[in-house]
C-alpha cells in the first residue's frame, strides 16, 4: 500500500494526529517515509473531500480526525485491498 | 538546506499557505530534513499551483510554453538560404494575359528535364538524392525557384540554396535557359515576347527562417496539449471525488 491518502487515513484510524505524528506513524506501520510535500498534498485532498477534518488547537501543529465518510471510504478500500491480497496469496500457494 | 526548503515552500499558492502554512512550517521544524524533501516540497508546491488553476490558465500557459519552445527550435534550425536573383525586361505579348503568358513561359523554360540536368550539373541536394529519388530533389528545386512579375513589367527570377556561390551559378544558368527558351519556343519567340537580362545575377541575400509560423504552430500545439491536460485533470478529479 503506497497511496499517501490511504496511508494518512489508516494512520488517523488509530486516533487524532498532527502532521509530524502522522508521518512517524506511517513510517512505523508501513515502513514508508512520506515527504512533507506528499503528506500535505494528501492532507489537503482528504480535507477537501471531507474525509478528515481539522480539530481546534492552540498549538501551530494542527491535529486531524477521520470523519464518518473517511472511515467508510477507508473500510471499502481496505476490504478491496484485502480481497486482492487474499486471492494473490492463494494463487501463489497453488502455483 | 533549510534555506532551500523555505524557498521551495514559497512555491505553494498563497491561499494554501494561508490555510496550511503555519502547520507546514511546524512540521518542517520538527523533521530532520533530507535532500529528497526539497524535491518533494518543490513537486508538492508546483502540483498544488496547477491544481488551483482553471482550464483557461492551463491552456494559455501551455500555448506560451509551446510558442517559446518552437521559437527556440527555430533558432537551432540550419535552414538559412542564400537567395540569388536576376531581373529581366519582359515585353508584354500582343495577345493573351500577361500573367498566363509568363507562367507558361516559366513552365516551358524550367521544365523537369532542365531541373534534373541542373541538379546533376551543380550536385544539388546530395542528401535528398541519396535518401530518396530524383523526383524529390526536383520538387525541392521547384520550391527554391521563384518567378515574379513586378509592377514595372519586369520579370524577376531567383533561386535559394544554402551555398551562396551555387545559388548564384544556378540563377545565372536559369537566366541563360530563359534566353535560350525564348528563342527556341516559336510560340513565345515570334517577336511578341522578348527576354533580355538587364542586371547581372546579384551576389545573394541571406534569408532568415521565418519564425512566425514556427511560433504559431508551437502555440497551437501548446493549446491542444493544455486543453488535453485540463480535461485529464478534471476527469481525474471527478473520478477521485
Amino acid at each position: 500500500m503506497s497511496d499517501p491518502t490511504l496511508l494518512v487515513l489508516a494512520s488517523l484510524a488509530g486516533g487524532d494526529k498532527h502532521g509530524y505524528a502522522i508521518m512517524e506513524d506511517i513510517q512505523t506501520l508501513a515502513g514508508v517515509r512520506l515527504g512533507p510535500g506528499t503528506l500535505y498534498g494528501a492532507i489537503t485532498r482528504l480535507e477537501e473531500r471531507g474525509w478528515i477534518r481539522a480539530l481546534q488547537s492552540a498549538d501551530r501543529r494542527q491535529p486531524y480526525r477521520l470523519t464518518a465518510d473517511g472511515r467508510r471510504y477507508l473500510q471499502t478500500e481496505l476490504r478491496n485491498l484485502s480481497q486482492v491480497a487474499k486471492i494473490g496469496l492463494r494463487r501463489l500457494e497453488d502455483a | 538546506m533549510k534555506r532551500m526548503i523555505d524557498w521551495a515552500a514559497r512555491l505553494y499558492p498563497r491561499s494554501w499557505r494561508d490555510r496550511y502554512g503555519d502547520e507546514f512550517e511546524a512540521l518542517l521544524e520538527e523533521i530532520r530534513p533530507r535532500w529528497t524533501d526539497v524535491l518533494d516540497i518543490l513537486k508538492g508546491g508546483i502540483s498544488m499551483r496547477i491544481l488551483r488553476w482553471n482550464s483557461l490558465r492551463i491552456a494559455t500557459l501551455f500555448a506560451l510554453a509551446g510558442g517559446f519552445a518552437a521559437i527556440v527550435v527555430s533558432f537551432a534550425m540550419p535552414a538559412r538560404l542564400w537567395r540569388s536573383g536576376v531581373t529581366f525586361v519582359y515585353q508584354t505579348p500582343d495577345t493573351g494575359h500577361y500573367a498566363d503568358h509568363t507562367a507558361t513561359f516559366v513552365r516551358t523554360a524550367l521544365n523537369k528535364d532542365y531541373l534534373e540536368r541542373i541538379i546533376r550539373t551543380y550536385n544539388l541536394y546530395p542528401e535528398e538524392r541519396q535518401q530518396a529519388s530524383m523526383a524529390g530533389a526536383i520538387k525541392r528545386a521547384e520550391r527554391a525557384t521563384q518567378a515574379e512579375i513586378l509592377r514595372t513589367g519586369e520579370f524577376r527570377l531567383s533561386f535559394a540554396y544554402p551555398d551562396a556561390v551555387i545559388a548564384q551559378r544556378v540563377t545565372n544558368n536559369m537566366a541563360m535557359q530563359f534566353v535560350e527558351a525564348n528563342f527556341r519556343n516559336p510560340e513565345l519567340a515570334t517577336g511578341r515576347a522578348r527576354v533580355a537580362i538587364t542586371q547581372p545575377a546579384q551576389p545573394g541575400v541571406r534569408e532568415k527562417p521565418n519564425r512566425r509560423p514556427f511560433a504559431l504552430t508551437g502555440a497551437v500545439c501548446g493549446i491542444a496539449i493544455g486543453v488535453l491536460a485540463a480535461w485529464f485533470r478534471r476527469r481525474r478529479h471527478a473520478a477521485s471525488a
